[in-house]
């Protein structure tokens, strides 16, 4: 789902690039000094298992292939803020050190990958929990996940779809073939996502009490108060 | 600078672990890559028009493209990625005796 350079419009560019530096600002203000001692190598080692999934390109529909894109673990898990920061370390270092990604479009992928693909997620889960005071988690997580990389996917797909002349393809063409295939992904990374969290809710509850998303959580409660 | 509790260092331990079969997985099994964008550029003939050089392009050191090579850069960025986070998050961590 990287663009690469000379596939947006300059409008696009300014207008992607805008979005996700305020979203920078508030996520770095947001965690800046909060980040609990816990989360710290919980939040390298998130980053660095999701960069080294992204390597993986499953095939998916008429010979194409997607990867997984981790925002939804690393925003369910870190808290949206910290996920943002995450999976713009990740975006940022695979442009610069791999050209996977443009440098021009960078705001456009960091706001399809770092925010849409992480935000989304961890409001589904986050608002289902408040109304379902955590039954079910699992599901939500999946469909949370699901959601993000679908919603990534339309979102590049509008950015591509509006760089008219550009790219040729309009709204009508991007649009549903990145939805389209990129649903098949967000299949496995909604399950992959559940697995994850499933796992850490049971061996390491500890380590999500500081998210934001999870933390109010029975489990991750009880885990909490133990570790006082 | 950072306490790691002893099931810190066995998550960290597993993974990693986790996180070398992904690269090598990557390499060996899910390595060929056509994404749906990919697939568009080829059909439309729009190209990627970046005039910075990559040092890694195609996630391969140039003169050395094949498994071996593409493990260890993926092995190394992967460990990479992991101290720049790690750096990252011990800036922004909270400090100590701070509510």
């Amino acid at each position: 789902m990287h663009i690469p350079d000379g596939f947006l419009s300059p409008q696009i560019i300014i207008i992607t690039f805008a979005i996700t530096i305020i979203f920078w600002i508030i996520a770095f203000k947001r965690v800046k000094g909060r980040l609990d001692e816990r989360q710290v190598p919980l939040m390298g080692l998130l980053t660095a298992l999701f960069f080294a999934a992204q390597m993986m390109n499953y095939p998916i529909v008429g010979g194409t292939t997607a990867h997984l894109l981790g925002g939804a673990a690393l925003g369910i898990i870190l808290g949206p803020f910290a996920g943002c920061i995450s999976m713009t370390i990740i975006l940022v270092l695979q442009a610069f050190l791999f050209g996977d990604g443009g440098l021009t479009a960078l705001g456009a992928n960091v706001l399809n990958m770092g925010i849409i693909g992480v935000f989304v997620p961890a409001f589904i889960v986050l608002a289902f929990n408040k109304i379902t005071k955590g039954k079910g988690l699992l599901v939500w997580v999946f469909i949370g996940a699901f959601a993000g990389d679908v919603l990534a996917a339309i979102a590049a797909g509008a950015e591509l779809g509006f760089s008219q002349p550009v790219f040729q393809y309009g709204l009508n063409v991007a649009v549903p073939a990145m939805a389209i295939n990129h649903s098949v992904i967000g299949v496995i990374e909604g399950v992959v996502t559940a697995v994850l969290v499933g796992v850490l809710l049971k061996l390491r509850p500890d380590v999500l009490s500081k998210s934001s998303v999870l933390k109010s959580l029975p489990a991750v409660k009880a885990a909490q108060e133990n570790t006082e | 600078m950072l306490n790691l509790s002893k099931k810190d260092k066995q998550m960290l331990a597993i993974g990693l672990t986790l996180a070398v079969i992904f690269v090598i997985v990557g390499v060996f099994i899910f390595a060929y890559s056509m994404e749906t964008l990919d697939r568009q550029a080829e059909e439309l003939g729009v190209q990627d028009s970046s005039t910075y050089q990559a040092p890694f392009p195609d996630y391969a050191i140039l003169g050395f493209e094949n498994e071996v090579g593409n493990i260890l850069l993926g092995i190394l960025s992967t460990l990479s990625i992991f101290g720049v986070t790690l750096g990252v998050a011990i800036l922004l961590k909270k400090k100590r005796g701070s509510k």
